[in-house]
């Protein structure tokens, strides 16, 4: 019976995920800027990170390449720009557990568990 | 989202499509229109822009019906900052050499903001074949004179930034946001050819834009400062139909995302099934 692949069940680890953003956001904001050991689930996208719009285009972009399961462009575009941008990055990291979770019990259900 | 060099220039361009995400929502019904679709590329404004404009507005409704191409244009957003090519024919060759690096050699609808605008009409103009329809929101058409008046403008904008204390809060309290934005004016307008290269490209002037042939929709806010370019461009290309948007200004796109979202997919959608149409009538012929 396949299962989920292994990056999915990456995905439902909130700390992995939230290793893989925090590296992301290093790469995409600059090291200069932003030192990973300070983004936590906490850090908000405008208040702490400061981040500009294409650099969460480019961080979403990233995360699709790592984790397929999520349309972040699909879940962006349901959100008004000033939600967008007080993101924090904790409820990025549920996103991504969330939907991940909700595919791993679809997939159960399809293979009848 | 990937890197693309074309003549000789990094740009960060992001292609989105109705095939990944397809099969996650079987309760989506089928296209009737797919097979008469054409791939879409957005084309965003001068400066302070860059495509997530449309990334965050209607690129992902866009997307989940046919091929889709998002990029920074040269100098703005991801993409690299050269300190040459900014002629709109530049911009013109750039759209190409991206379409031809993506593989895409059918004609393409042009969805465009502004500025994006101004390379849409040109890459009609110089390029027919490459374009099968242009929605052109807020466009600024290059007529004589428009890109010494857009730069003049700017530098007015950047001369603004010498007034009393806004240096001092620049380089120490303004949000980085800001700062960058600042430095991204100053580095196009002033450092880059920018400010020679506009004012040099070939006029699209109104006479010229009666050679434009393909449907073209014109998207523009009832209060906008250009909204007299909006009737000079209906009377002169003869597919076009134009809408004016109540309440909104030249920021249309922010101002009523949704509207413009509602008006361009139904455009499109139009524009497929014509296609289809007259694919299906000439397969029975």
């Amino acid at each position: 019976m396949p299962g989920p692949n292994v990056r999915d069940e990456d995905a439902l680890n909130a700390g992995l995920v939230l290793d893989v953003v925090r590296t992301i956001l290093a790469d995409v904001i600059g090291e200069d800027y932003v030192s990973v050991i300070e983004i936590g689930p906490e850090t908000s996208f405008q208040a702490d990170l400061e981040i500009e719009s294409i650099e969460l285009v480019a961080l979403g972009e990233q995360l699709q390449e790592r984790y397929a399961h999520v349309d972040f462009a699909g879940w962006l575009s349901t959100m008004e720009v000033d939600e967008i941008i007080a993101m924090t990055v904790g409820d990025l990291v549920d996103h991504i557990t969330t939907t991940a979770q909700e595919q791993v019990s679809r997939e159960t259900e399809v293979h009848g568990g | 989202m990937a890197d693309l060099v074309v003549r000789g220039v990094r740009f960060n361009v992001v292609r989105l499509g109705p095939s990944a995400h397809a099969q996650q929502a079987p309760e989506v019904p089928p296209d009737p229109y797919r097979d008469g679709r054409r791939p879409v590329v957005f084309l965003h404004g001068l400066i302070m822009d860059n495509l997530s404009s449309f990334y965050y507005t209607m690129a992902p409704a866009v997307a989940a019906k046919t091929d889709t191409v998002l990029y920074d244009l040269r100098g703005h957003g991801l993409s690299e900052r050269p300190m040459e090519g900014y002629r709109i024919e530049d911009g013109v060759d750039d759209l190409v050499g991206i379409l031809d690096a993506l593989g895409i050699d059918e004609p393409v609808h042009l969805v465009a903001n502004s500025f994006g605008g101004t390379i849409a009409l040109a890459t009609a103009l110089r390029r027919p074949e490459r374009v099968a329809g242009m929605a052109l929101i807020e466009a600024h058409p290059a007529f004589s004179g428009w890109g010494q008046e857009v730069i003049e403008d700017l530098l007015d904008l950047i001369s603004g930034f010498d007034g009393p204390g806004i240096r001092d809060y620049l380089a120490t309290e303004a949000p980085r946001t800001l700062r960058r934005m600042v430095k991204t004016c100053e580095e196009l307008v002033i450092v880059s050819s920018m400010g020679e290269d506009l004012p040099a490209s070939e006029p699209t002037d109104p006479d010229r834009l009666l050679a434009v042939a393909c449907p073209t929709l014109l998207l523009y806010g009832e209060n906008s400062d250009i909204i007299d370019r909006a009737f000079v461009l209906e009377e002169s290309i003869a597919g076009s139909e134009l809408v004016v948007v109540d309440g909104c200004s030249h920021a249309l796109l922010m101002e009523n995302p949704k509207e413009v979202e509602r008006r361009v997919t139904a455009w499109l959608d139009e524009q497929a099934r014509v296609a289809l149409a007259e694919e299906i009538g000439a397969a029975s012929r």
